[in-house]
């Protein structure tokens, strides 16, 4: 876990690509993206299974590692609605039924309204825009700034500048946006370059985190 | 048919060549064959008039000649050719193209009447074979024609060939098969391919004329560099270049990558002071439009220079060039003999090329692609075997066609030479990988490419089915972005990686223009004109050749002249003084030895290996000694290659008994060894990224089609780790590490250089500096290490300091 002070207060960077809020008690994640290699397959594609599996395990290591009360997916539940099928759907509440206490709230994202909302039985939250003490917590970057935005969508990845290295999910500290890595590990990812100003906070293959600013190489911070 | 065929040459003053008689000969005696004729000799017409003097109806109702070509660019051309020969001998004949480029209304026309000769490229033939009305369509004709054979051949687009073919046989088994190839050391063997499995039909191998001789020429610096680098001479000897062209008539300068290219149009541009109206640029990067109007300037002699790439190798005929310059090495005596063969055709007057030097050590390289062009001693093109990317495609592709029988459809990819040997087990799991059947396939639930209905294998769904037409064809073509005008206007396209570090306001050179970055957005590089001067030019991949093996054995002996004191022309006396240091710090290597050097640095032990195996085998050899010398004793180990050895530094001392050596290059182990140096590796990620593309993983879609999947975009690296974690052992894994060291490590020719290793003399030199062969090796290594201006010039110190030790010495 990594601390970092942004927006004048304290957040963690979990090395399982969520966001720890510890005033709120609160977890927040990103870009699910359930079902994604199951839409793929449909059409053709053969993705192997698998990846559903890990994910919510690494969801709720996440939920233990913090004793997080509250969940907040900032949108791109599912990744299409042909990806939602039966396996995927008792895959979601056998894992539901695992964290029957936890709040989750899903702020609708750009694929959740062509892929539909999570199914009733999940008792999941949805709403357009979600705002908690001055903070605007939304699915896309915001097209002005007005305070301090969490954001997804983007799904952000940075290449370490070492030879051969591909390039890594990170969180992504603006001076007024935050965008957090995919949750999803079949999440594709954009390859941001980082103002002078700008923080990262990069996610290793190991779930090691690594941080630095632009240009300069980004120093270990080993995993606590 | 002979009397009419002749009366339309005479007409035109003409007369057949022989070879073009044999050729229609052949085809009355019902053979395949592979015609070997130059550009420019008519070829074109050697494989036309065969079928269709032989087949004579006057008005053909369905398709007679199947034509396919490698370049979309060039089908237009063949087309009209063809169009024209027709005009006079068979005016009944129809002539059409389908390609990529090929609009909705001409597609709709073909279908209601197919035209008597189609010309079209191996990824059209396979959309073609997608469709279900193929078999009516294609099974007519009487023959098929592969111009470029020696293009294809040796790349999964060949591969790609062979399989349409062999489905075009399997619907007429009188089909016959020609083709039409330029230089090769292969040409029975690329027969062979072509034709598949031997049947009864014989095969004959057409001799064209034997091209013109060949004058070799060489720009030859004034005063040289004893410690050359690459890159350095090449553009100070740009006036030189430059008086050439402004006194001959209409000149092609190849140079061997895109970078290279741009620099020389820019350096020329101001060397000669000419524009857009006379000097030109073309290579593959360059949007199509651009490219085909730089080539119609070309044949109507409208411009005096073209800087080009490989991009002008193929095919169309400029008979307006009057001089070819090859600017660095052309690594190859194929590629020399093709390029050469651009100029002089004026009857009787031999090719000529003028070459420039980019580094001193490439006047060796002139001097033995001499020799080697005069004995006409050109490389082979081995073929492919066993792609399963390819094979997984195809199997799709038929079953989208026509239910076909899996037993019959196997019986008819073996007929091909790239799947002869393929065995039951790698059949199994390609039709399982399609059908998401089997134990491996447990892993894929609700997936299905393919399924088996009552008369064998069809299509599994309408999505299955466009998407996968969308994807056909075996070029890679990952990661490009298209390079366009805010205002509008396409320029052309540069890989992703080079836009990675671009910041707004940036300039570079790119297409002859200097141009200033906006922003990318839609997998689209937007630019506009720049005013400032530009310093960044793009990169691209895999532009570096590696020398031949042909051309390295020559390189040797003329070293070995050297070393017994012979400079036998004006380039090897040229270079002389360089390999007169060589001799004196450390020794010019003999042909039967290799030569190791062990020298000490601030930086750590350096060794200095010398295989003269080309840049890519060296790369994989630095990797297994590295590995081998670390395994045995911790160290860390820093690795440069290039055509001539390899370079290692060792933060750890290194023995350098002959012993220590033999064991280092022993071939036990090797493929063991090599393997781990794969595995898991940035070689192996990138490798996977081109095969999943396709065996259909990755769908590049077309332009403006992208909404429409945008759902299942991911990138190749994604399913590298969704396979790597997810299913270990897939096929396509394993094949991506197959190809990585058989293209990437070029094991075979590791393997074949270790086994040459044991009966050579290792020839151990220690020395007190860096040698003029050693420094390029080091040279090299500093560019990945520091930034482009601290590189060129600690480069410029050290190779002052180096030579003025020596002049001390």
């Amino acid at each position: 876990m990594m601390a970092i002070e942004w927006a004048e207060r304290t957040w963690s960077c979990l090395p399982e690509r969520a966001l720890w809020w510890p005033e709120q008690q609160t977890l927040i994640c990103a870009d699910l993206h359930i079902g994604k290699d199951e839409a793929f397959r449909k059409a053709g594609v053969p993705v192997p299974d698998g990846a559903l599996a890990d994910d919510l395990d690494r969801l709720s290591q996440a939920l233990a590692r913090v004793s997080a009360r509250r969940l907040i997916v900032l949108g791109d539940f599912f990744h299409a609605r042909s990806g939602r099928g039966a396996r995927v759907v008792d895959a979601l509440s056998a894992w539901r039924t695992r964290h029957r206490a936890l709040a989750i709230t899903l702020v609708r994202g750009n694929h959740d309204r062509s892929a539909g909302e999570p199914p009733r039985a999940l008792a999941i939250d949805t709403v357009r825009v979600l705002a908690i003490d001055g903070i605007a917590l939304r699915h896309d970057p915001p097209k002005a700034v007005s305070g301090y935005s969490i954001c997804g969508h983007l799904h952000p990845v940075f290449r370490p500048p070492l030879p051969g290295e591909p390039a890594r999910p990170c969180y992504w500290f603006r001076s007024h946006l935050l965008v957090l890595p995919a949750f999803s590990s079949l999440a594709g990812g954009y390859r941001i370059r980082p103002a002078r100003r700008d923080r990262i906070v990069l996610v290793g293959p190991d779930g090691s985190l690594w941080t630095g600013g632009s240009g300069k190489l980004v120093a270990p911070h080993p995993f606590q | 048919m002979n009397a009419c065929v002749e009366a339309w040459f005479a007409a035109r003053g003409w007369r057949p060549f022989d070879y073009q008689r044999a050729a229609w000969a052949a085809w009355v005696e019902g053979c395949d064959g592979l015609i070997h004729a130059p550009t420019g000799t008519g070829k074109t017409l050697a494989a036309l008039l065969g079928p269709v003097a032989g087949i004579s109806e006057p008005k053909p109702a369905g398709l007679r000649v199947l034509w396919i070509t490698p370049l979309r660019a060039l089908a237009r051309d063949t087309e009209e050719n063809i169009r024209e020969a027709l005009a006079a001998l068979a005016p009944g004949w129809r002539v059409a193209s389908r390609t990529g480029d090929t609009t909705a209304a001409q597609r709709r026309a073909q279908r209601e009447q197919m035209p008597a000769v189609l010309v079209t490229t191996p990824e059209s033939l396979a959309v073609a074979i997608s469709f279900p009305d193929a078999r009516a369509r294609l099974s007519s004709a009487a023959a098929v024609v592969v111009d470029e054979w020696h293009e294809l051949m040796g790349s999964k687009r060949g591969v790609l060939t062979e399989l349409g073919l062999a489905r075009l046989r399997a619907w007429n088994p009188a089909l016959r098969t020609w083709g039409l190839s330029a230089t090769l050391g292969n040409l029975q063997e690329a027969l062979d391919v072509l034709a598949g499995a031997p049947g009864a039909r014989p095969r004959r191998l057409i001799q064209g004329e034997l091209p013109k001789p060949i004058e070799i020429e060489t720009v030859r610096p004034a005063e040289i560099d004893r410690f050359p680098w690459s890159g350095h001479m090449g553009l100070s000897l740009v006036r030189e270049v430059a008086a050439r062209v402004m006194a001959s008539g209409t000149t092609l300068l190849f140079t061997n990558t895109r970078a290279q290219c741009e620099l020389w149009h820019r350096a020329l541009a101001e060397a000669t002071g000419w524009g857009e109206d006379r000097l030109a640029i073309h290579h593959g990067s360059i949007d199509r439009n651009q490219r085909e109007a730089v080539e119609e300037r070309l044949r109507c002699a409208n411009v005096r220079c073209v800087v080009c790439t490989s991009s002008l190798d193929l095919g169309v005929d400029f008979s307006p060039v009057e001089q070819v310059i090859q600017i660095g090495s052309p690594k190859g005596v194929a590629r020399l003999l093709q390029r050469a063969g651009r100029s002089g055709h004026a009857p009787g007057r031999p090719s000529r090329v003028l070459c420039v030097p980019a580094h001193a050590f490439e006047l060796v390289e002139f001097s033995a692609a001499r020799a080697a062009a005069a004995a006409r001693d050109a490389e082979p093109r081995p073929p492919l075997i066993k792609p399963l990317d390819v094979l997984v495609q195809h199997i799709v592709t038929v079953a989208l066609g026509e239910p076909t029988p899996p037993a019959a459809l196997r019986e008819e990819i073996m007929r091909t030479h790239a799947y002869a040997a393929l065995t039951d087990d790698e059949w199994q799991w390609a039709l399982d990988f399609v059908r998401g059947t089997g134990p491996v396939l447990k892993a894929y639930p609700d997936y299905r490419r393919v399924i088996e209905g009552p008369a064998g294998l069809e299509g599994s769904t309408p999505t299955v089915a466009r998407l996968h037409r969308m994807n056909i064809g075996a070029i890679p073509s990952d990661g490009m972005l298209e390079v366009r005008f805010l205002r509008g206007g396409r320029i052309g396209s540069v890989e992703e990686r080079f836009a990675g570090p671009l910041k707004p306001g940036d300039t570079f050179h790119f297409a002859g223009r200097a141009l200033e970055f906006v922003r990318v957005r839609d997998m689209t590089l937007w630019v506009r004109a720049a005013k400032r001067v530009a310093h960044i030019a793009p990169v691209w991949m895999g532009g570096r050749l590696p020398l031949s093996t042909h051309l390295a054995t020559r390189v040797r002996a003329r070293l070995d002249e050297a070393a017994r004191g012979g400079y036998a022309d004006a380039e090897m006396q040229a270079v002389r003084p360089v390999l007169e240091a060589q001799a004196a710090i450390s020794a010019i290597p003999r042909a039967d030895e290799w030569l190791i050097e062990h020298t000490e640095s601030r930086e750590g032990h350096h060794v200095y290996v010398f295989p003269f195996a080309g840049r890519l085998a060296h790369e994989g050899l630095a990797a297994l000694l590295a590995m081998r010398i670390a395994r045995a004793a911790p160290s860390t180990i820093r690795i440069s290659a290039n055509d001539y050895g390899f370079e290692l530094v060792c933060s750890a001392p290194l023995d350098h008994a002959e012993s220590a050596w033999r064991m280092r290059l022993a071939l036990e182990g090797l493929d063991e060894d090599l393997a781990a140096c794969v595995r898991g590796g940035a070689l192996e990620r990138t490798q996977f990224r081109d095969i999943a593309r396709v065996a259909g993983l990755v769908f590049s879609g077309y332009p403006g089609r992208r909404k429409s999947t945008r759902q299942l975009q991911a990138s190749g690296a994604l399913f590298y780790e969704v396979f790597q974690r997810y299913d270990p052992n897939n096929l396509l894994l394993a094949q991506a590490r197959r190809e990585v060291a058989r293209d990437q490590l070029q094991a075979d020719r590791i393997r074949s250089v270790l086994r040459e290793a044991e009966s050579t003399r290792l020839r151990v030199m220690r020395t007190a500096r860096f040698s003029p062969f050693a420094f390029p090796l080091w040279a090299e290594r500093q560019r990945a290490q520091v930034s482009t201006e601290t590189w060129a010039e600690r480069l410029r110190r050290m190779s002052a300091r180096l030579t003025s030790e020596v002049a001390a010495s």
